[in-house]
């Protein structure tokens, strides 16, 4: 429909163009030839009529004393003069004369009347006495005074030449004066033969027709090849549009489809990520339940043998309770990575020392590395000073790397070296952990770091492990707004590079969602009718440790800070009131009654409910890579510096209660 | 002697926990079933009761709610257990009616504590 319409448009212009410009032109030329014969004609006229004036003059001059008499005698006489003697001989003399003056002339005839129209003298003698009819030219002459001239085309006339045929003759009428008074006497009428100089008129007219319509014509054909190339211009252009247009159309009808695929695509991933995330939560309690019955009866089989005396058997069942925690630790692993993928690990942010954390790292990995009869190089310089970061995903990051390198070499090397570099925004602190293990191929590298894909499935049968480490590593590498890389050569080794900004900034990209802030985690699971004072806003800090006098003065201290105070005496207390009171922060004695103070960290850290909150070991004695090793948040040393205390709770206190507590 | 009611349809950890309670002196009935674990505790009116969540005939969830609100075992403390152990688990079995919650695998020590939490006694 658009495209009829549009063609027929260019094609009516070039139509209408050609058919007006052609009339005009036509027109043109029949005005203008028409205009140049009228002219020509006038030209012609205003011409033959001076010569016959200047001729009359001399006629008049040279004839008039013989006219004189005709005029003045009767006229009667006049009529009959010819026949008379006296007559015949003036009218010999008057044709001798005119013949005389007219020859080499165009002159043809002549006549002469008197004032009242009486034909007194003429060349065809028997015109004379013959009366001029009314509103002849020749009246208008006497009139007027003036000469009257006219062209007229004449069949047929008497001429001093004899008869002619089609003519065109011009013939002046002119008023003759009488020399002595001055006074209008007799008209003249003189016939000139014009035909030739009309002809060549007509010739000449034709010929200027022809060059106006030949100009015309190509000024035409100009404007018509001007008209058509401009036509096809515009129709190519027309065309192009629309074939842009049909282009366009086509492209958004891909687009349609594609966002209508993207958009399937997208449901389908995300109901593959809810299978994935309903998939784990399964898995997690099918795996659990099968647990809970081998540690639960290895617990008590071990219960049963302690007072046997079978140690040997007591030493196997606590090797099955161990593995039956180890697959606990790997389950609450992949619990983790899926939920750093929904987004929901926090960071906590906060100024720390960069060289203390790495050398707590550093004694930790150390008894690690050992066992696999590897040297441990560390190198880290003093004066890297503090950055801001979240001090216990750095630690997970190296401790990832670091325990991986010694799980994959033997009688090697694993150094850890760590530097600041960079400037200002871009000031970066750079750690590299690399072994002289088994190493890894170039295109295994790229796969790595994503889940659950380890170098090789057999790594997994020989080394075992979820193979999530790296990839929470890297999200947690990335949530910091750094990155993290892999270089290797398979049989000689593995490095990788982490570099971290020395001022994190929650980095949230598109591939991992906002990690929710604690407060407002999941209103429909959080906010309903929680038992605990989960939703007030005063931080809460539950205080383990068997002093009475180290309780007292640490609750005093806290409750003049702001805080609510739960306080236990003994470890299995505090796990049951962990678990009751949900608090924000955890300070725990090393040094308790029956399950010691990393027993209780260990069971807090295995909890999948109390595993986030931090812990702040205290201890008489310093084993803080201990502490760390076993996820503690921070490591005091007894006697308590109290203001170094307030400064480490009030950091790990959640930043929307920090505001409140103060 | 505390009387636990222990509803779990999985047998070798019905088995396990029931022996370890009794071999701490606990009195221990058990029930297959959520529908039998109401039934229970209505006719036997136990000290506290242990309660799984993934359950048969009637739901661990449904099961909590119906015996708080019967008024002959609203007042009945329940320790609810489960494997489910994402978040908002625990959120989930409190808002049911359940006094506790645990996770399993269970840490025996610290169920003995809640137990006797929330009883008052020591078997």
């Amino acid at each position: 429909m658009l495209k009829f319409f549009k063609t027929s448009n260019t094609f009516q212009l070039s139509r209408y163009f050609s058919i007006a410009s052609l009339a005009t032109i036509i027109v043109a030329a029949l005005i203008l030839s028409w205009m140049y014969r009228v002219m020509a004609i006038d030209d012609l006229t205003q011409q033959g009529e001076n010569n016959h004036i200047t001729l009359t003059q001399t006629f008049a001059n040279a004839i008039w004393p013989q006219v004189k008499f005709f005029i003045d005698s009767d006229k009667q006489d006049a009529l009959r003069g010819r026949s008379l003697h006296e007559n015949q001989l003036h009218f010999k003399t008057l044709d001798a004369t005119v013949n005389k003056l007219i020859k080499n002339t165009p002159v043809l005839k002549i006549k002469i009347f008197d004032l009242q129209g009486r034909t007194v003298y003429a060349t065809d003698s028997d015109d004379v006495g013959k009366l001029m009819p009314d509103n002849y030219p020749g009246q208008l002459a006497v009139a007027s005074g003036k000469a009257e001239t006219e062209l007229r085309f004449i069949n047929y006339i008497n001429t001093v030449r004899g008869v002619m045929t089609d003519r065109y003759i011009l013939s002046s009428y002119l008023p003759v004066h009488d020399p002595a008074s001055d006074e209008i006497r007799a008209v003249f009428e003189i016939y000139a033969d014009v035909s030739e100089m009309y002809q060549k008129i007509i010739d000449s007219r034709n010929t200027y027709a022809v060059m106006v319509i030949t100009i015309l014509g190509l000024v035409y054909t100009a404007l018509f090849l001007l008209v058509r190339h401009a036509d096809q211009v515009i129709r190519k252009q027309a065309n192009e549009r629309e074939q842009y247009l049909s282009e366009i159309e086509s492209i958004n009808l891909d687009l349609d489809s594609n966002a209508k695929e993207l958009a399937l695509a997208h449901d389908k991933a995300v109901e593959a990520s809810t299978y994935k995330t309903q998939f784990l939560a399964n898995m997690s309690h099918e795996l659990r339940t099968p647990l809970n019955a081998i540690i639960g009866y290895s617990e008590m089989l071990t219960e049963d043998m302690a007072d046997s005396e079978q140690t040997q058997v007591i030493e196997d069942l606590r090797k099955i309770e161990g593995a039956g925690k180890h697959l606990l630790m790997v389950i609450n692993e992949i619990l983790d990575i899926s939920k750093i993928e929904a987004g929901r690990i926090h960071l906590h942010l906060e100024d720390f020392d960069v060289s203390e954390t790495v050398c707590g790292i550093a004694s930790t990995v150390e008894p690690l590395a050992r066992k696999g009869n590897n040297t441990f190089l560390f190198s880290c310089p003093d004066n890297l000073g503090t950055i801001y970061s979240d001090v216990t995903r750095f630690r997970q990051i190296l401790l990832n790397l670091l325990s991986n390198a010694c799980k994959f070499t033997h009688d090697g090397e694993v150094s850890l070296d760590i530097d600041r570099s960079g400037q200002d925004d871009m000031e970066h602190i750079v750690c590299t952990v690399s072994d002289t293990g088994i190493g890894v191929t170039q295109g295994n590298l790229e796969k790595i770091f994503k889940p659950f894909q380890q170098a090789d499935s057999s790594t997994t049968r020989e080394h075992g492990g979820t193979g999530l480490g790296l990839t929470i590593s890297k999200r947690f590498c990335e949530m910091l707004g750094g990155s993290i890389r892999a270089e290797s050569e398979p049989g000689h080794g593995t490095r990788f590079i982490v570099k971290l900004p020395v001022n994190a900034k929650e980095n949230l990209t598109a591939d991992h969602p906002r990690p929710r802030l604690p407060d407002d985690t999941d209103p429909q699971t959080h906010d309903k009718k929680l038992p605990h004072e989960r939703r007030t806003k005063i931080s809460r800090v539950l205080l383990i440790d068997d002093d009475p006098t180290a309780r007292d003065l640490f609750q005093r201290f806290l409750e003049k800070h702001g805080f609510d105070v739960d306080v236990a005496e003994d470890g299995a207390q505090g796990l049951s009131m962990a678990r009751t009171n949900t608090p924000d922060l955890i300070t725990l004695d090393v040094m308790l009654p029956g399950k010691d103070g990393w027993s209780i960290l260990q069971e807090l850290k295995q909890d999948p409910h109390l595993k986030d909150i931090p812990v702040i070991m205290i201890s008489i004695i310093n084993e803080e890579s201990m502490g760390y090793a076993l996820g503690a948040a921070d490591y005091l040393t007894k006697p308590i510096d109290w203001e170094y205390l307030g400064n480490t709770i009030r950091k790990w206190v959640r930043i929307e209660k920090k505001g409140q507590s103060k | 002697m505390t009387m636990i009611l222990l509803v779990e349809d999985n047998e070798m950890n019905r088995d396990m926990l029931s022996r370890r309670l009794i071999r701490k002196g606990y009195d221990v009935i058990i029930a297959v079933d959520g529908a039998e674990g109401i039934a229970l505790a209505k006719d036997k009116k136990p000290d506290i009761i242990l309660l799984d969540m993934s359950l048969p005939v009637i739901d661990g969830w449904q099961a909590a709610q119906q015996i708080k609100q019967n008024d002959d075992t609203g007042n009945i403390p329940i320790i609810g257990l489960s494997a489910h152990a994402m978040d908002g688990d625990r959120e989930r079995a409190l808002d049911a009616g359940c006094d506790e919650y645990e996770a399993k695998p269970i840490d025996f020590a610290c169920l003995l504590e809640k137990i006797s939490q929330h009883t008052n006694t020591q078997g």
